[in-house]
């Protein structure tokens, strides 16, 4: 398996949306901030969202994390800015979907996040992947944002 | 190739594959695995010896009843307790430990009472202790450790003092694989009337533990860590203090008489199984036993240091790698922790995992410790007498891939936002 499931797990859009600078961070007076945690390896990672009109108009997250979850959290971030929260919800439970593979689902409007599709061959990283979209689900679930 | 006599005992490191890769298995910290004998002895009991024990009125349960009874003796024997009525059997460490936090820990201590734990502890040895400390008023007192991954005894003659009423310490750390001085810290704790607890779960495996000779009060490990089944434990208790205990667990198996008002109990050790016990399981880890005093604690020692050493130095030699603990390859007692330079331990763990080794990553049960060395998680490979010199070659080599491939593709690990 080695280098092949290597290079399947850690594609170059991977890569460098783990090193992606540009959402990391703080926002000045956030709407909504959320902890996420993966116990399995310690991993915290904190979401922050500023929302006007029920549209994310500014996010970023900070926190130590494996390269997955890092990246899964820039690709987020990256597809969230500027969506309404009703739409990122239908994403967020594409992707939840997509990456236990439990079910097939269209996954069209994931953007870069299908990067993320064949995670579930890698069950020990589905964590990692899901851990920024399950922060911004538990936003979206514990605020009203009116 | 250097050929190990044990290793065909264990049909999992001859027939297993991962990830298509045969498998190196470097997680027996975690748990060990187990030697056909023991997986037989399980299915032998339920095939052809399963019955209740105690109160046995058939020749099958009267067997059941012995074939039990006489590991609690090996196991007296293995630690060399005074009496086979200090041997209670449980599900776990963890289990054990949480019985002597509740059961002592609970009954004895008064506000302003301290516990000392180490920094080091399992949260098996530190949540117990926490819940109890917010139940009884107590205060939690913890003991640093030195560079050795020690725990440095001039501080801890001036932590235990005369409020310290119980210290409770790990024997071997299960991140460091450092050996702490129990039996030095366990003459202190009796200087001030204190009880002394050991956490055995890491070192038990490894190494002949005489509870007589370290002068603990209580002894916690789990038979799955020593070639035994899941879900059974043991807990040591001095006579003299489980004398004083009341059972907590109240039914079959452990009254020796019952009227309709009132019940007295069984004495020793067996007041405290109530209800059907995990039978097959300590049948089987007698087996485990027997098989452990075969292969010898010598020969264990023996092939733990040359594994180390050979380990370590190799590790040495990797500028990226920094291995936590101790430099010496005798205070590791089979478990490296490391990381490796930027690279992310859950990372680190993938190449190791898709190259068929399997190690550990994260904070392996001890946040308290990581805080101290200053990390959130770190990589473990833990090994056992099975464990060959190709094992470490195939670390070594899972290490290299994993240099090699985010050195190619560095995507360091970009934290702290
Ligand atoms: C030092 C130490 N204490 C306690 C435990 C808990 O053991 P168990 O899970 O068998 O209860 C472990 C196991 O990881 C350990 O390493």
């Amino acid at each position: 398996m080695g280098l092949e499931g290597l290079n399947q797990l850690y594609r170059q859009v991977v890569l460098d949306a783990a090193v992606d600078q540009r959402y990391r961070g703080q926002l000045l007076n956030p709407t909504a901030v959320q902890l996420a945690h993966n116990p399995n390896c310690g991993d915290v990672l904190e979401l922050q969202i500023k929302v006007s009109d029920r549209h994310i108009t500014a996010i970023a997250f900070q926190g130590q994390g494996c390269t997955i979850s890092q990246a899964s959290a820039s690709i987020l971030a990256d597809l969230a800015l500027h969506q309404s929260l009703e739409s990122m919800q239908t994403r967020i439970s594409q992707f939840q979907k997509m990456i236990t593979g439990k079910e097939s689902v269209e996954i069209d409007q994931l953007g870069d996040a299908s990067v993320f599709s064949k995670i579930s061959q890698f069950p020990t990283r589905v964590k990692c992947a899901g851990l920024a979209w399950d922060a911004l689900e538990q936003m979206l679930k514990n605020n009203q944002f009116d | 190739m250097s050929k190990n006599q044990f290793r065909d005992d264990f049909p999992i490191l001859n027939n297993v594959k991962m990830n298509d890769e045969p498998l190196a298995y470097l997680d027996n910290a975690a748990t060990s695995q187990k030697p056909q004998l023991v997986i037989d002895r399980i299915s032998r009991y339920y095939s052809y010896e399963n019955a209740n024990i105690h109160r046995a009125t058939h020749a099958l349960a009267l067997k059941a009843t012995d074939d039990y009874e006489q590991v609690r003796d090996q196991v007296r024997h293995f630690i060399n307790a005074k009496s086979r009525d200090e041997i209670i059997f449980t599900r776990s460490t963890t289990e054990s430990l949480n019985w002597v936090a509740q059961r002592w820990g609970e009954a004895k201590l008064k506000p302003g009472d301290e516990i000392v734990l180490s920094i080091l502890e399992h949260h098996s040895n530190l949540v117990p202790w926490q819940q109890v400390a917010k139940k009884t008023g107590a205060r939690l007192r913890f003991l640093d450790f030195n560079q050795e991954g020690v725990i440095d005894l001039n501080a801890a003659k001036k932590t235990i003092n005369a409020k310290t009423k119980i210290v409770s310490i790990t024997q071997v750390s299960n991140v460091l694989g450092s050996i702490q001085p129990v039996k030095e810290l366990a003459l202190m704790a009796h200087q001030v009337n204190a009880i002394m607890i050991v956490d055995a779960a890491q070192s038990v495996p490894h190494f002949k533990i005489d509870v007589q000779n370290l002068d603990c009060d209580f002894l916690a490990f789990s038979a799955h860590k020593m070639l035994g089944p899941t879900g059974v434990g043991v807990l040591y208790g001095k006579s003299e203090l489980l004398e004083k205990i009341d059972p907590e667990f109240f039914g079959g198996e452990m009254i020796e008489e019952v009227s309709k008002n009132e019940a007295s109990f069984k004495s020793g050790a067996l007041r405290f199984e109530a209800g059907t016990q995990n039978i097959a399981g300590v049948i089987a880890f007698g087996a485990a036993l027997t098989y452990l005093q075969k292969v010898g604690f010598d020969k264990i020692a023996a092939q733990d240091r040359s594994l180390m050493e050979s380990a370590i130095s190799a590790l040495q030699n990797r500028s990226q790698v920094k291995i936590y603990g101790s430099a010496d390859p005798a205070n590791h007692t089979g478990i490296i922790s490391f990381n490796v330079g930027e690279i992310h331990p859950h990372d680190v763990s993938t190449v190791f995992d898709l190259d068929g080794v399997a190690i550990r990553a994260g904070h392996h049960c001890a946040e308290p410790l990581m805080n101290r060395l200053g990390v959130s998680a770190t990589c473990r490979a833990s090994f056992y007498f099975y464990n060959n010199l190709d094992d470490v070659e195939r670390f070594l080599i899972a290490l290299k891939d994993t240099e090699d491939f985010f050195n190619r593709h560095p995507s360091k690990e970009s934290s702290n936002g």
